[in-house]
C-alpha cells in the first residue's frame, strides 16, 4: 500500500474489523508513514486504555540495565587502549631512551652483534604488530 | 549531562504517550500482558535510538516503533501456529467480533478484576491491590505490614498467573 489510509479505513482498522492479512498490510504502512501513523494515533485516543501502573518503573530499571552493558563495554576497549599505549611507550623508551646502545653494538664480539640487530628488528617487529590491532578498535564496539 | 538529557526524553515520552502506545498495542494484541511488554519495548527502542529522532511528531515517531513491534509480534504468532484457522485465509473478520467496537477501558479492568478474584489467597488480594487499585508493592507492603519482597514476589507470581489465565480466555 503506498497511498496513505483513508479515516474510514483506519477506523476499522482500531475496531478490528479486518482480516490479518489487511491488519497487517496496514500495520506495515503505519509503521513507515509519519502521517498515517498520526492519523492512527489520534484515533486511538479516543478511547485510550490506561497502562499498568508498574510499567514506567519497569521501563526505567530496564533502560539502566541498558546504559550499564553499554559502559562496560567502553570500559574493556579504554582499558584495552591504556595496556597498548602503555606497552609502546616502554617500549619506545628501551628503545631510544638509551641511545648509546647502538653505540655500544659495535663494540660486541661479531655473533652477539648480529642476535642483538635481529632482537632490534624483532622488537619494532612486534610494535609495528600492536600499533596496527590499535587501529582496528571497532572490534571492542 | 547528555544521559540526563536522554533520560528526562525518556521520562516525558512515557508520561505523555504510555497509555497511548499500550492502547496501540493491547488493540493488536488483545492481550494486557503481551501489550505491556510491546510498550517497554516501543520506549527502550526509542530511547537507544533518540539520535535518529529529528525533533518533530514525537507522536508519530513512537506510534511508528510501537507498530513496528507490532508487525513483529503478530508475524512470528502466525508462524507460531500449527494449524491456520479458515476465517484468516479467507479474509473474514474474526468470529469473536460480532459487532464492531473499540475495546475500552471499563472492559479491560472488569476481566482483570475477574482473573484477580479467581487467584487464591494471598495472591488474589495482593493482584486486586496492584493491578485493579493501582497501589505499588510498597504501599501494599506497609498497608498489611509485611516485607517489600514478599510483596513483590507475590506480584511476579500473582502477574503470571493471570497473564496464563488471559491467554487462555482470549477473545
Amino acid at each position: 500500500m503506498n497511498e496513505h489510509i483513508d479515516e474510514i479505513t483506519l477506523r476499522q482498522f482500531a475496531t478490528d474489523s479486518l482480516s490479518e492479512q489487511q491488519q497487517l498490510s496496514l500495520l506495515e504502512h503505519i509503521a513507515q508513514c509519519d502521517q498515517c501513523a498520526m492519523k492512527y494515533s489520534e484515533i486511538m485516543e479516543e478511547h485510550l486504555i490506561k497502562a499498568p501502573i508498574a510499567m514506567k518503573d519497569s521501563i526505567m530499571e530496564q533502560k539502566d540495565a541498558i546504559q550499564q552493558a553499554d559502559n562496560k563495554k567502553y570500559f574493556v576497549f579504554y582499558r584495552y587502549c591504556t595496556k597498548v599505549g602503555i606497552g609502546m611507550v616502554a617500549s619506545l623508551l628501551l628503545l631510544f631512551g638509551n641511545p648509546s646502545i647502538f653505540n655500544r653494538i659495535d663494540s660486541f664480539p661479531k655473533k652477539t652483534q648480529i642476535e642483538s640487530i635481529k632482537l632490534r628488528d624483532s622488537v619494532q617487529q612486534k610494535l609495528k604488530e600492536i600499533e596496527n590491532q590499535f587501529v582496528f578498535k571497532e572490534d571492542f564496539l | 549531562m547528555e544521559n540526563i538529557h536522554a533520560d528526562d526524553l525518556l521520562e516525558h515520552w512515557i508520561d505523555t504517550y504510555g497509555n497511548l502506545i499500550f492502547s496501540i498495542c493491547f488493540q493488536m494484541t488483545k492481550d494486557y500482558f503481551e501489550a505491556e511488554d510491546l510498550t517497554q519495548e516501543t520506549f527502550l527502542l526509542a530511547y537507544k535510538n533518540q539520535e535518529q529522532f529529528d525533533g518533530k511528531y514525537e507522536k508519530a515517531w513512537l506510534t511508528k516503533i510501537a507498530a513496528n513491534r507490532c508487525l513483529d509480534y503478530k508475524k512470528s504468532k502466525q508462524a507460531r501456529l500449527e494449524v491456520v484457522e479458515e476465517q484468516i485465509l479467507l479474509g473474514e473478520p474474526s468470529k469473536d467480533q460480532s459487532i464492531e467496537k473499540m475495546v475500552e477501558e471499563k472492559e479491560v479492568e472488569e476481566r482483570l478484576r475477574s482473573y484477580c478474584r479467581t487467584l487464591k489467597p494471598p495472591y488474589d488480594r495482593v493482584a486486586m491491590e496492584h493491578f485493579c487499585e493501582e497501589k505499588t508493592a510498597e504501599e501494599i507492603a506497609t498497608l498489611h505490614n509485611k516485607n517489600k519482597k514478599t510483596i513483590q514476589t507475590q506480584i511476579y507470581r500473582a502477574k503470571a498467573m493471570i497473564r496464563k489465565l488471559w491467554k487462555e480466555d482470549k477473545g
